[in-house]
């Protein structure tokens, strides 16, 4: 107890130290996008450093911008001791008309000082099919973004939680990446806790990528204080066709005002109005959005680049070649860098444009994203080629994506890069190698990477459990389990008892043989006459030796001698071994009497 | 004897049909290619023998061809990168759909599935006679818990194969041929309401065949009813 609250002292301690350190309010401001068409809307982050006391504006006031404060958070870390606040508030921008606008400095007031950000450009292309203006968001009990393709506002603004899935756009492509909100609203009276770190997706038809961390914010609407959580990720659809947007779900315990406990009632309705102080009850709540219906379209066919290779966004390239001099058959790597936003995972290499005199190997990538969500990034494949021919410049790359805002196919080109390639000294296969390239009309060539496979291994189209060799190998090692499991019990079963009585006939003999030894003392004598008894009863199916011989018909001399064999053995046992010594005569006796039960 | 020699003629035969394909595809004659490529592949499918046949006939100009015989390839053997690379490649520049990545494709491309069921039962059945023999053992709890765990090993690793193996499960797979694609209807006639479009090259499951029409199942869950004379079965021979 006294450890938290000398850590809490501490923590608070600090947070005062660095609050000393803290510098003076900076502001920023950045576009989502410099590019839009009539009624797809952009966003503009306005980022605030050093201070949290900011008053913003409701709105950017550009004429022909629709633009709506949608949403705010706030950053604290302490980076070697000095504390950094920020504050991250973020802009609706939805374009009403084409044209190109000037976003003017967004006039921040930090506690009393008015700071301004730098002016911003957005340019707005025609509105395209896809694009129509998005709905208001609304007056009343409105989710705050909603001003974006999303799901609709809760019915009423005193519900407990809802979420919305925020899409960019009313229309995607199949196969395209496109990043995607999910925003809660809590209501803020109301204590809520995660019972799971991140959203749960129910739907088909489309594929997430992995949530990034959730930013926080406080929102009011209509008065009601919420605050907010925001997961960011992408989405792609899998497939073409008007399909609803799967449900994103977060599991929450919501703690509620509770009644007190019975009795109590009277003690808390005098002093709290009627409700217990502390009593709450915790209700599980699960916040999911909307499965609001989106339409995919398949990419379009009609104007596909032959090089097109999956690749679905906005995208730059850029070509670098090491080494600049490559001694006669040493590798030049050229490197094209395609950088931009899109589905770097679906896209193929770019293409290379006439690169007859190189021999060009399969290409290795490796990708580096910019964001957290594998959105935005560059691809970098690197391509070995080896000259053929001399050579002062490496062919150029060309790559082909479709452009989903331009709804077009769009193919960019990298320049040449220079380079000094000795050609390799002349050999039949080189110029075997070379000759093809340097022929008139030039065959076509097969896919870059791609290769023929010479070794095959044979394959049947029927699988191997429906193949009758499967069941026959599984059948005939059951069968020899179940023999083996079988020939077991049988020999267990058979052999058992004989083996049984044989150890016993063992025993009783080994104990009836020894009785004729003179050197047994008396003891030792009883002992194993005894023993030779109990195995002689073990073999008749008597209980006991006693029970044996009480078995056994009277009037026989045996019997007597065998009587008196036991009443010798019980008085030996319960006076502690001092009994009377036994005769040699009666030990004969009893040796034979012994011997003639066991024969 | 005269068997052996008809059979080493025919290996002789099958050898030279290979060299004949790989030939013409190196010389750039993919229709010959291709051509020869189906004469060996008529006497012994292989996956290699229709990725070469793919790569024929992407390279001939024939894509949906092409995809249909990386289909094959990867149903004989899941785990063939070149053809899950070139399909993936071909199947994005036709604008079909990228299918989510399954559970199977992950295990198979790390083992093929007969393999996996092979071993699987064999150390199961390996694992059972231990057990027998460990049961007469005087070191028995340890070698029958042994034995016990390989029986358990083996089972699990059986039963992995058996469920990857794509031609077991309950579809029969189809590949979308006709050059326009197809639509998925929501009833089994010309005038019902489309669910979606498909494009030429897409993978579809047939679930029941019924004559003119396919009952066909999309990889995300969506059903619905598209002509059967624009499928063509992925496993050759089969009928719709």
């Amino acid at each position: 107890m006294r450890t938290t609250i000398f850590s809490r002292l501490a923590v608070a301690a600090l947070f005062l130290a660095a609050g000393f350190c803290a510098q003076a309010a900076t502001v920023s401001a950045v576009i989502s996008a410099d590019e839009t068409s009539v009624g797809q809307p952009v966003g503009v982050q306005v980022r605030v450093d050093g201070t949290t006391n900011v008053a913003m504006p409701e709105g950017l006031g550009v004429p022909g911008l629709q633009s709506r404060l949608t949403g705010r958070s706030t950053q604290v870390s302490i980076i070697n001791g000095r504390m950094t606040t920020s504050g991250i508030y973020t802009y609706t921008v939805v374009p009403e008309r084409e044209g190109t606008f000037e976003i003017p400095p967004i006039e921040v007031n930090a506690e009393g000082r008015k700071i301004r950000t730098a002016p911003l450009k957005l340019t707005v292309t025609p509105g395209s099919p896809a694009a129509r203006p998005v709905p208001q968001a609304p007056a009343a009990g409105g989710a705050p973004g909603s001003a974006s393709a999303s799901a609709g506002p809760p019915e009423g603004s005193d519900k407990l939680a809802w979420g919305e899935l925020v899409v960019p756009r009313e229309r995607i492509y199949a196969g395209e990446i496109v990043p995607v909100e999910v925003r809660y609203f809590f209501n803020g009276s109301v204590p809520f806790r995660l019972l799971r770190g991140e959203p749960v997706v129910s739907g088909e038809g489309f594929t997430f990528q992995k949530f990034a961390p959730p930013t926080q914010a406080e929102e009011t609407i209509n008065g009601v204080r919420y605050n907010t959580l925001t997961f960011r990720t992408a989405i792609t659809a899998v497939k073409s066709g008007e399909m609803p947007l799967p449900k994103v779900a977060l599991e929450t315990v919501a703690q509620v005002p509770a009644q007190a406990p019975r009795g109590m009632d009277d003690i808390f309705s005098r002093f709290f109005g009627g409700q217990g102080p502390g009593f709450v009850d915790e209700r599980e709540v699960r916040v999911e959005t909307a499965a609001r219906p989106i339409r995919v379209l398949a990419l379009p066919a009609k104007g596909r680049p032959e090089g097109f290779s999956g690749a679905v966004g906005e995208f730059t390239v850029a070509a670098t070649a090491a080494p600049a001099e490559a001694a006669a058959g040493d590798p030049v790597t050229l490197s094209v860098a395609v950088s931009g936003r899109g589905n770097f995972d679906a896209m193929g290499e770019p293409r290379l444009v006439n690169p007859e005199g190189w021999r060009v190997y399969p290409p290795t990538d490796r990708f580096e994203k910019t964001d957290d969500i594998g959105f935005t990034g560059t691809k970098t494949f690197e391509m070995p080629l080896v000259a053929q021919q001399a050579r002062t410049e490496t062919p150029m790359a060309e790559f082909s994506y479709f452009d989903p805002v331009k709804e077009k196919y769009v193919t960019v080109r990298t320049e040449p890069v220079p380079v000094r390639a000795a050609a390799p000294a002349a050999s039949p296969a080189v110029a075997a190698n070379a000759a093809p390239a340097a022929t008139p009309t030039p065959t076509p060539a097969p896919e870059a990477g791609s290769r023929w496979l010479e070794a095959a291994t044979p394959r049947s189209w029927e699988p191997l459990a429906r193949r009758p060799v499967f069941w026959i190998a599984n059948a005939a090692a059951a069968l020899v389990l179940i023999g083996l499991l079988g020939a077991g019990w049988i020999r267990r079963m058979r052999q058992g008892p004989a083996a049984e009585r044989a150890a016993w006939q063992r025993e009783r003999d080994r104990a009836a043989g020894a009785l004729a030894s003179a050197r047994l003392a008396d003891a030792e004598f009883l002992d194993r006459a005894l023993e030779a008894l109990a195995a002689q009863a073990r073999l008749t199916g008597a209980a006991g030796a006693v029970e044996y011989v009480r078995g056994l018909e009277l009037g026989g001399r045996e019997v007597g001698e065998l009587r008196a064999l036991l009443l010798r053995s019980d008085e030996r046992k319960f006076s502690g071994g001092a009994g009377l010594p036994l005769e040699p005569a009666e030990r004969q006796r009893w040796a034979q009497a012994v011997k003639e039960v066991c024969r | 004897m005269k068997a052996g020699i008809v059979i080493l003629l025919m290996g002789f035969a099958a050898l030279a049909r290979a060299d004949e394909a790989g030939a013409a595809f190196a010389r750039g004659d993919f229709s010959a290619a291709a051509k020869a490529q189906e004469a060996e592949l008529a006497r012994q499918p292989s996956a290699e023998g229709y990725f070469n046949l793919g790569l024929a006939r992407q390279n001939a100009g024939d894509p949906v061809g092409a995809i249909l015989n990386y289909e094959r390839a990867l149903l004989l053997d899941p785990g063939l990168r070149d053809a899950r690379n070139a399909l993936s490649k071909l199947a994005a520049a036709q604008g079909v759909p990228a299918a989510p990545r399954t559970w199977r494709e992950d295990v198979t491309g790390v083992v093929h599935p007969e393999l996996l069921l092979t071993l699987g039962s064999t150390l199961a059945w390996v694992g059972a006679f231990g057990f027998l023999f460990a049961s007469q053992s005087s070191r028995r709890i340890g070698l029958m818990t042994l034995a016990g765990l390989a029986v358990l090993a083996g089972s699990a690793a059986a039963t992995a194969g058996w469920l990857a193996e794509a031609r077991l499960a309950g579809v029969r797979p189809a590949l979308v041929t006709a050059k326009e694609g197809a639509e998925v209807l929501s009833s089994p006639a010309n005038n019902s309401s489309a669910i979606l479009s498909v494009p030429a090259g897409t993978t579809l499951g047939v679930v029941s065949p019924r004559g003119a029409w396919s009952y066909v199942d999309l990889n995300g869950g969506v059903r619905g009813w598209v002509p059967t004379e624009r499928l063509t079965p992925i496993i050759p021979g089969e009928t719709l």
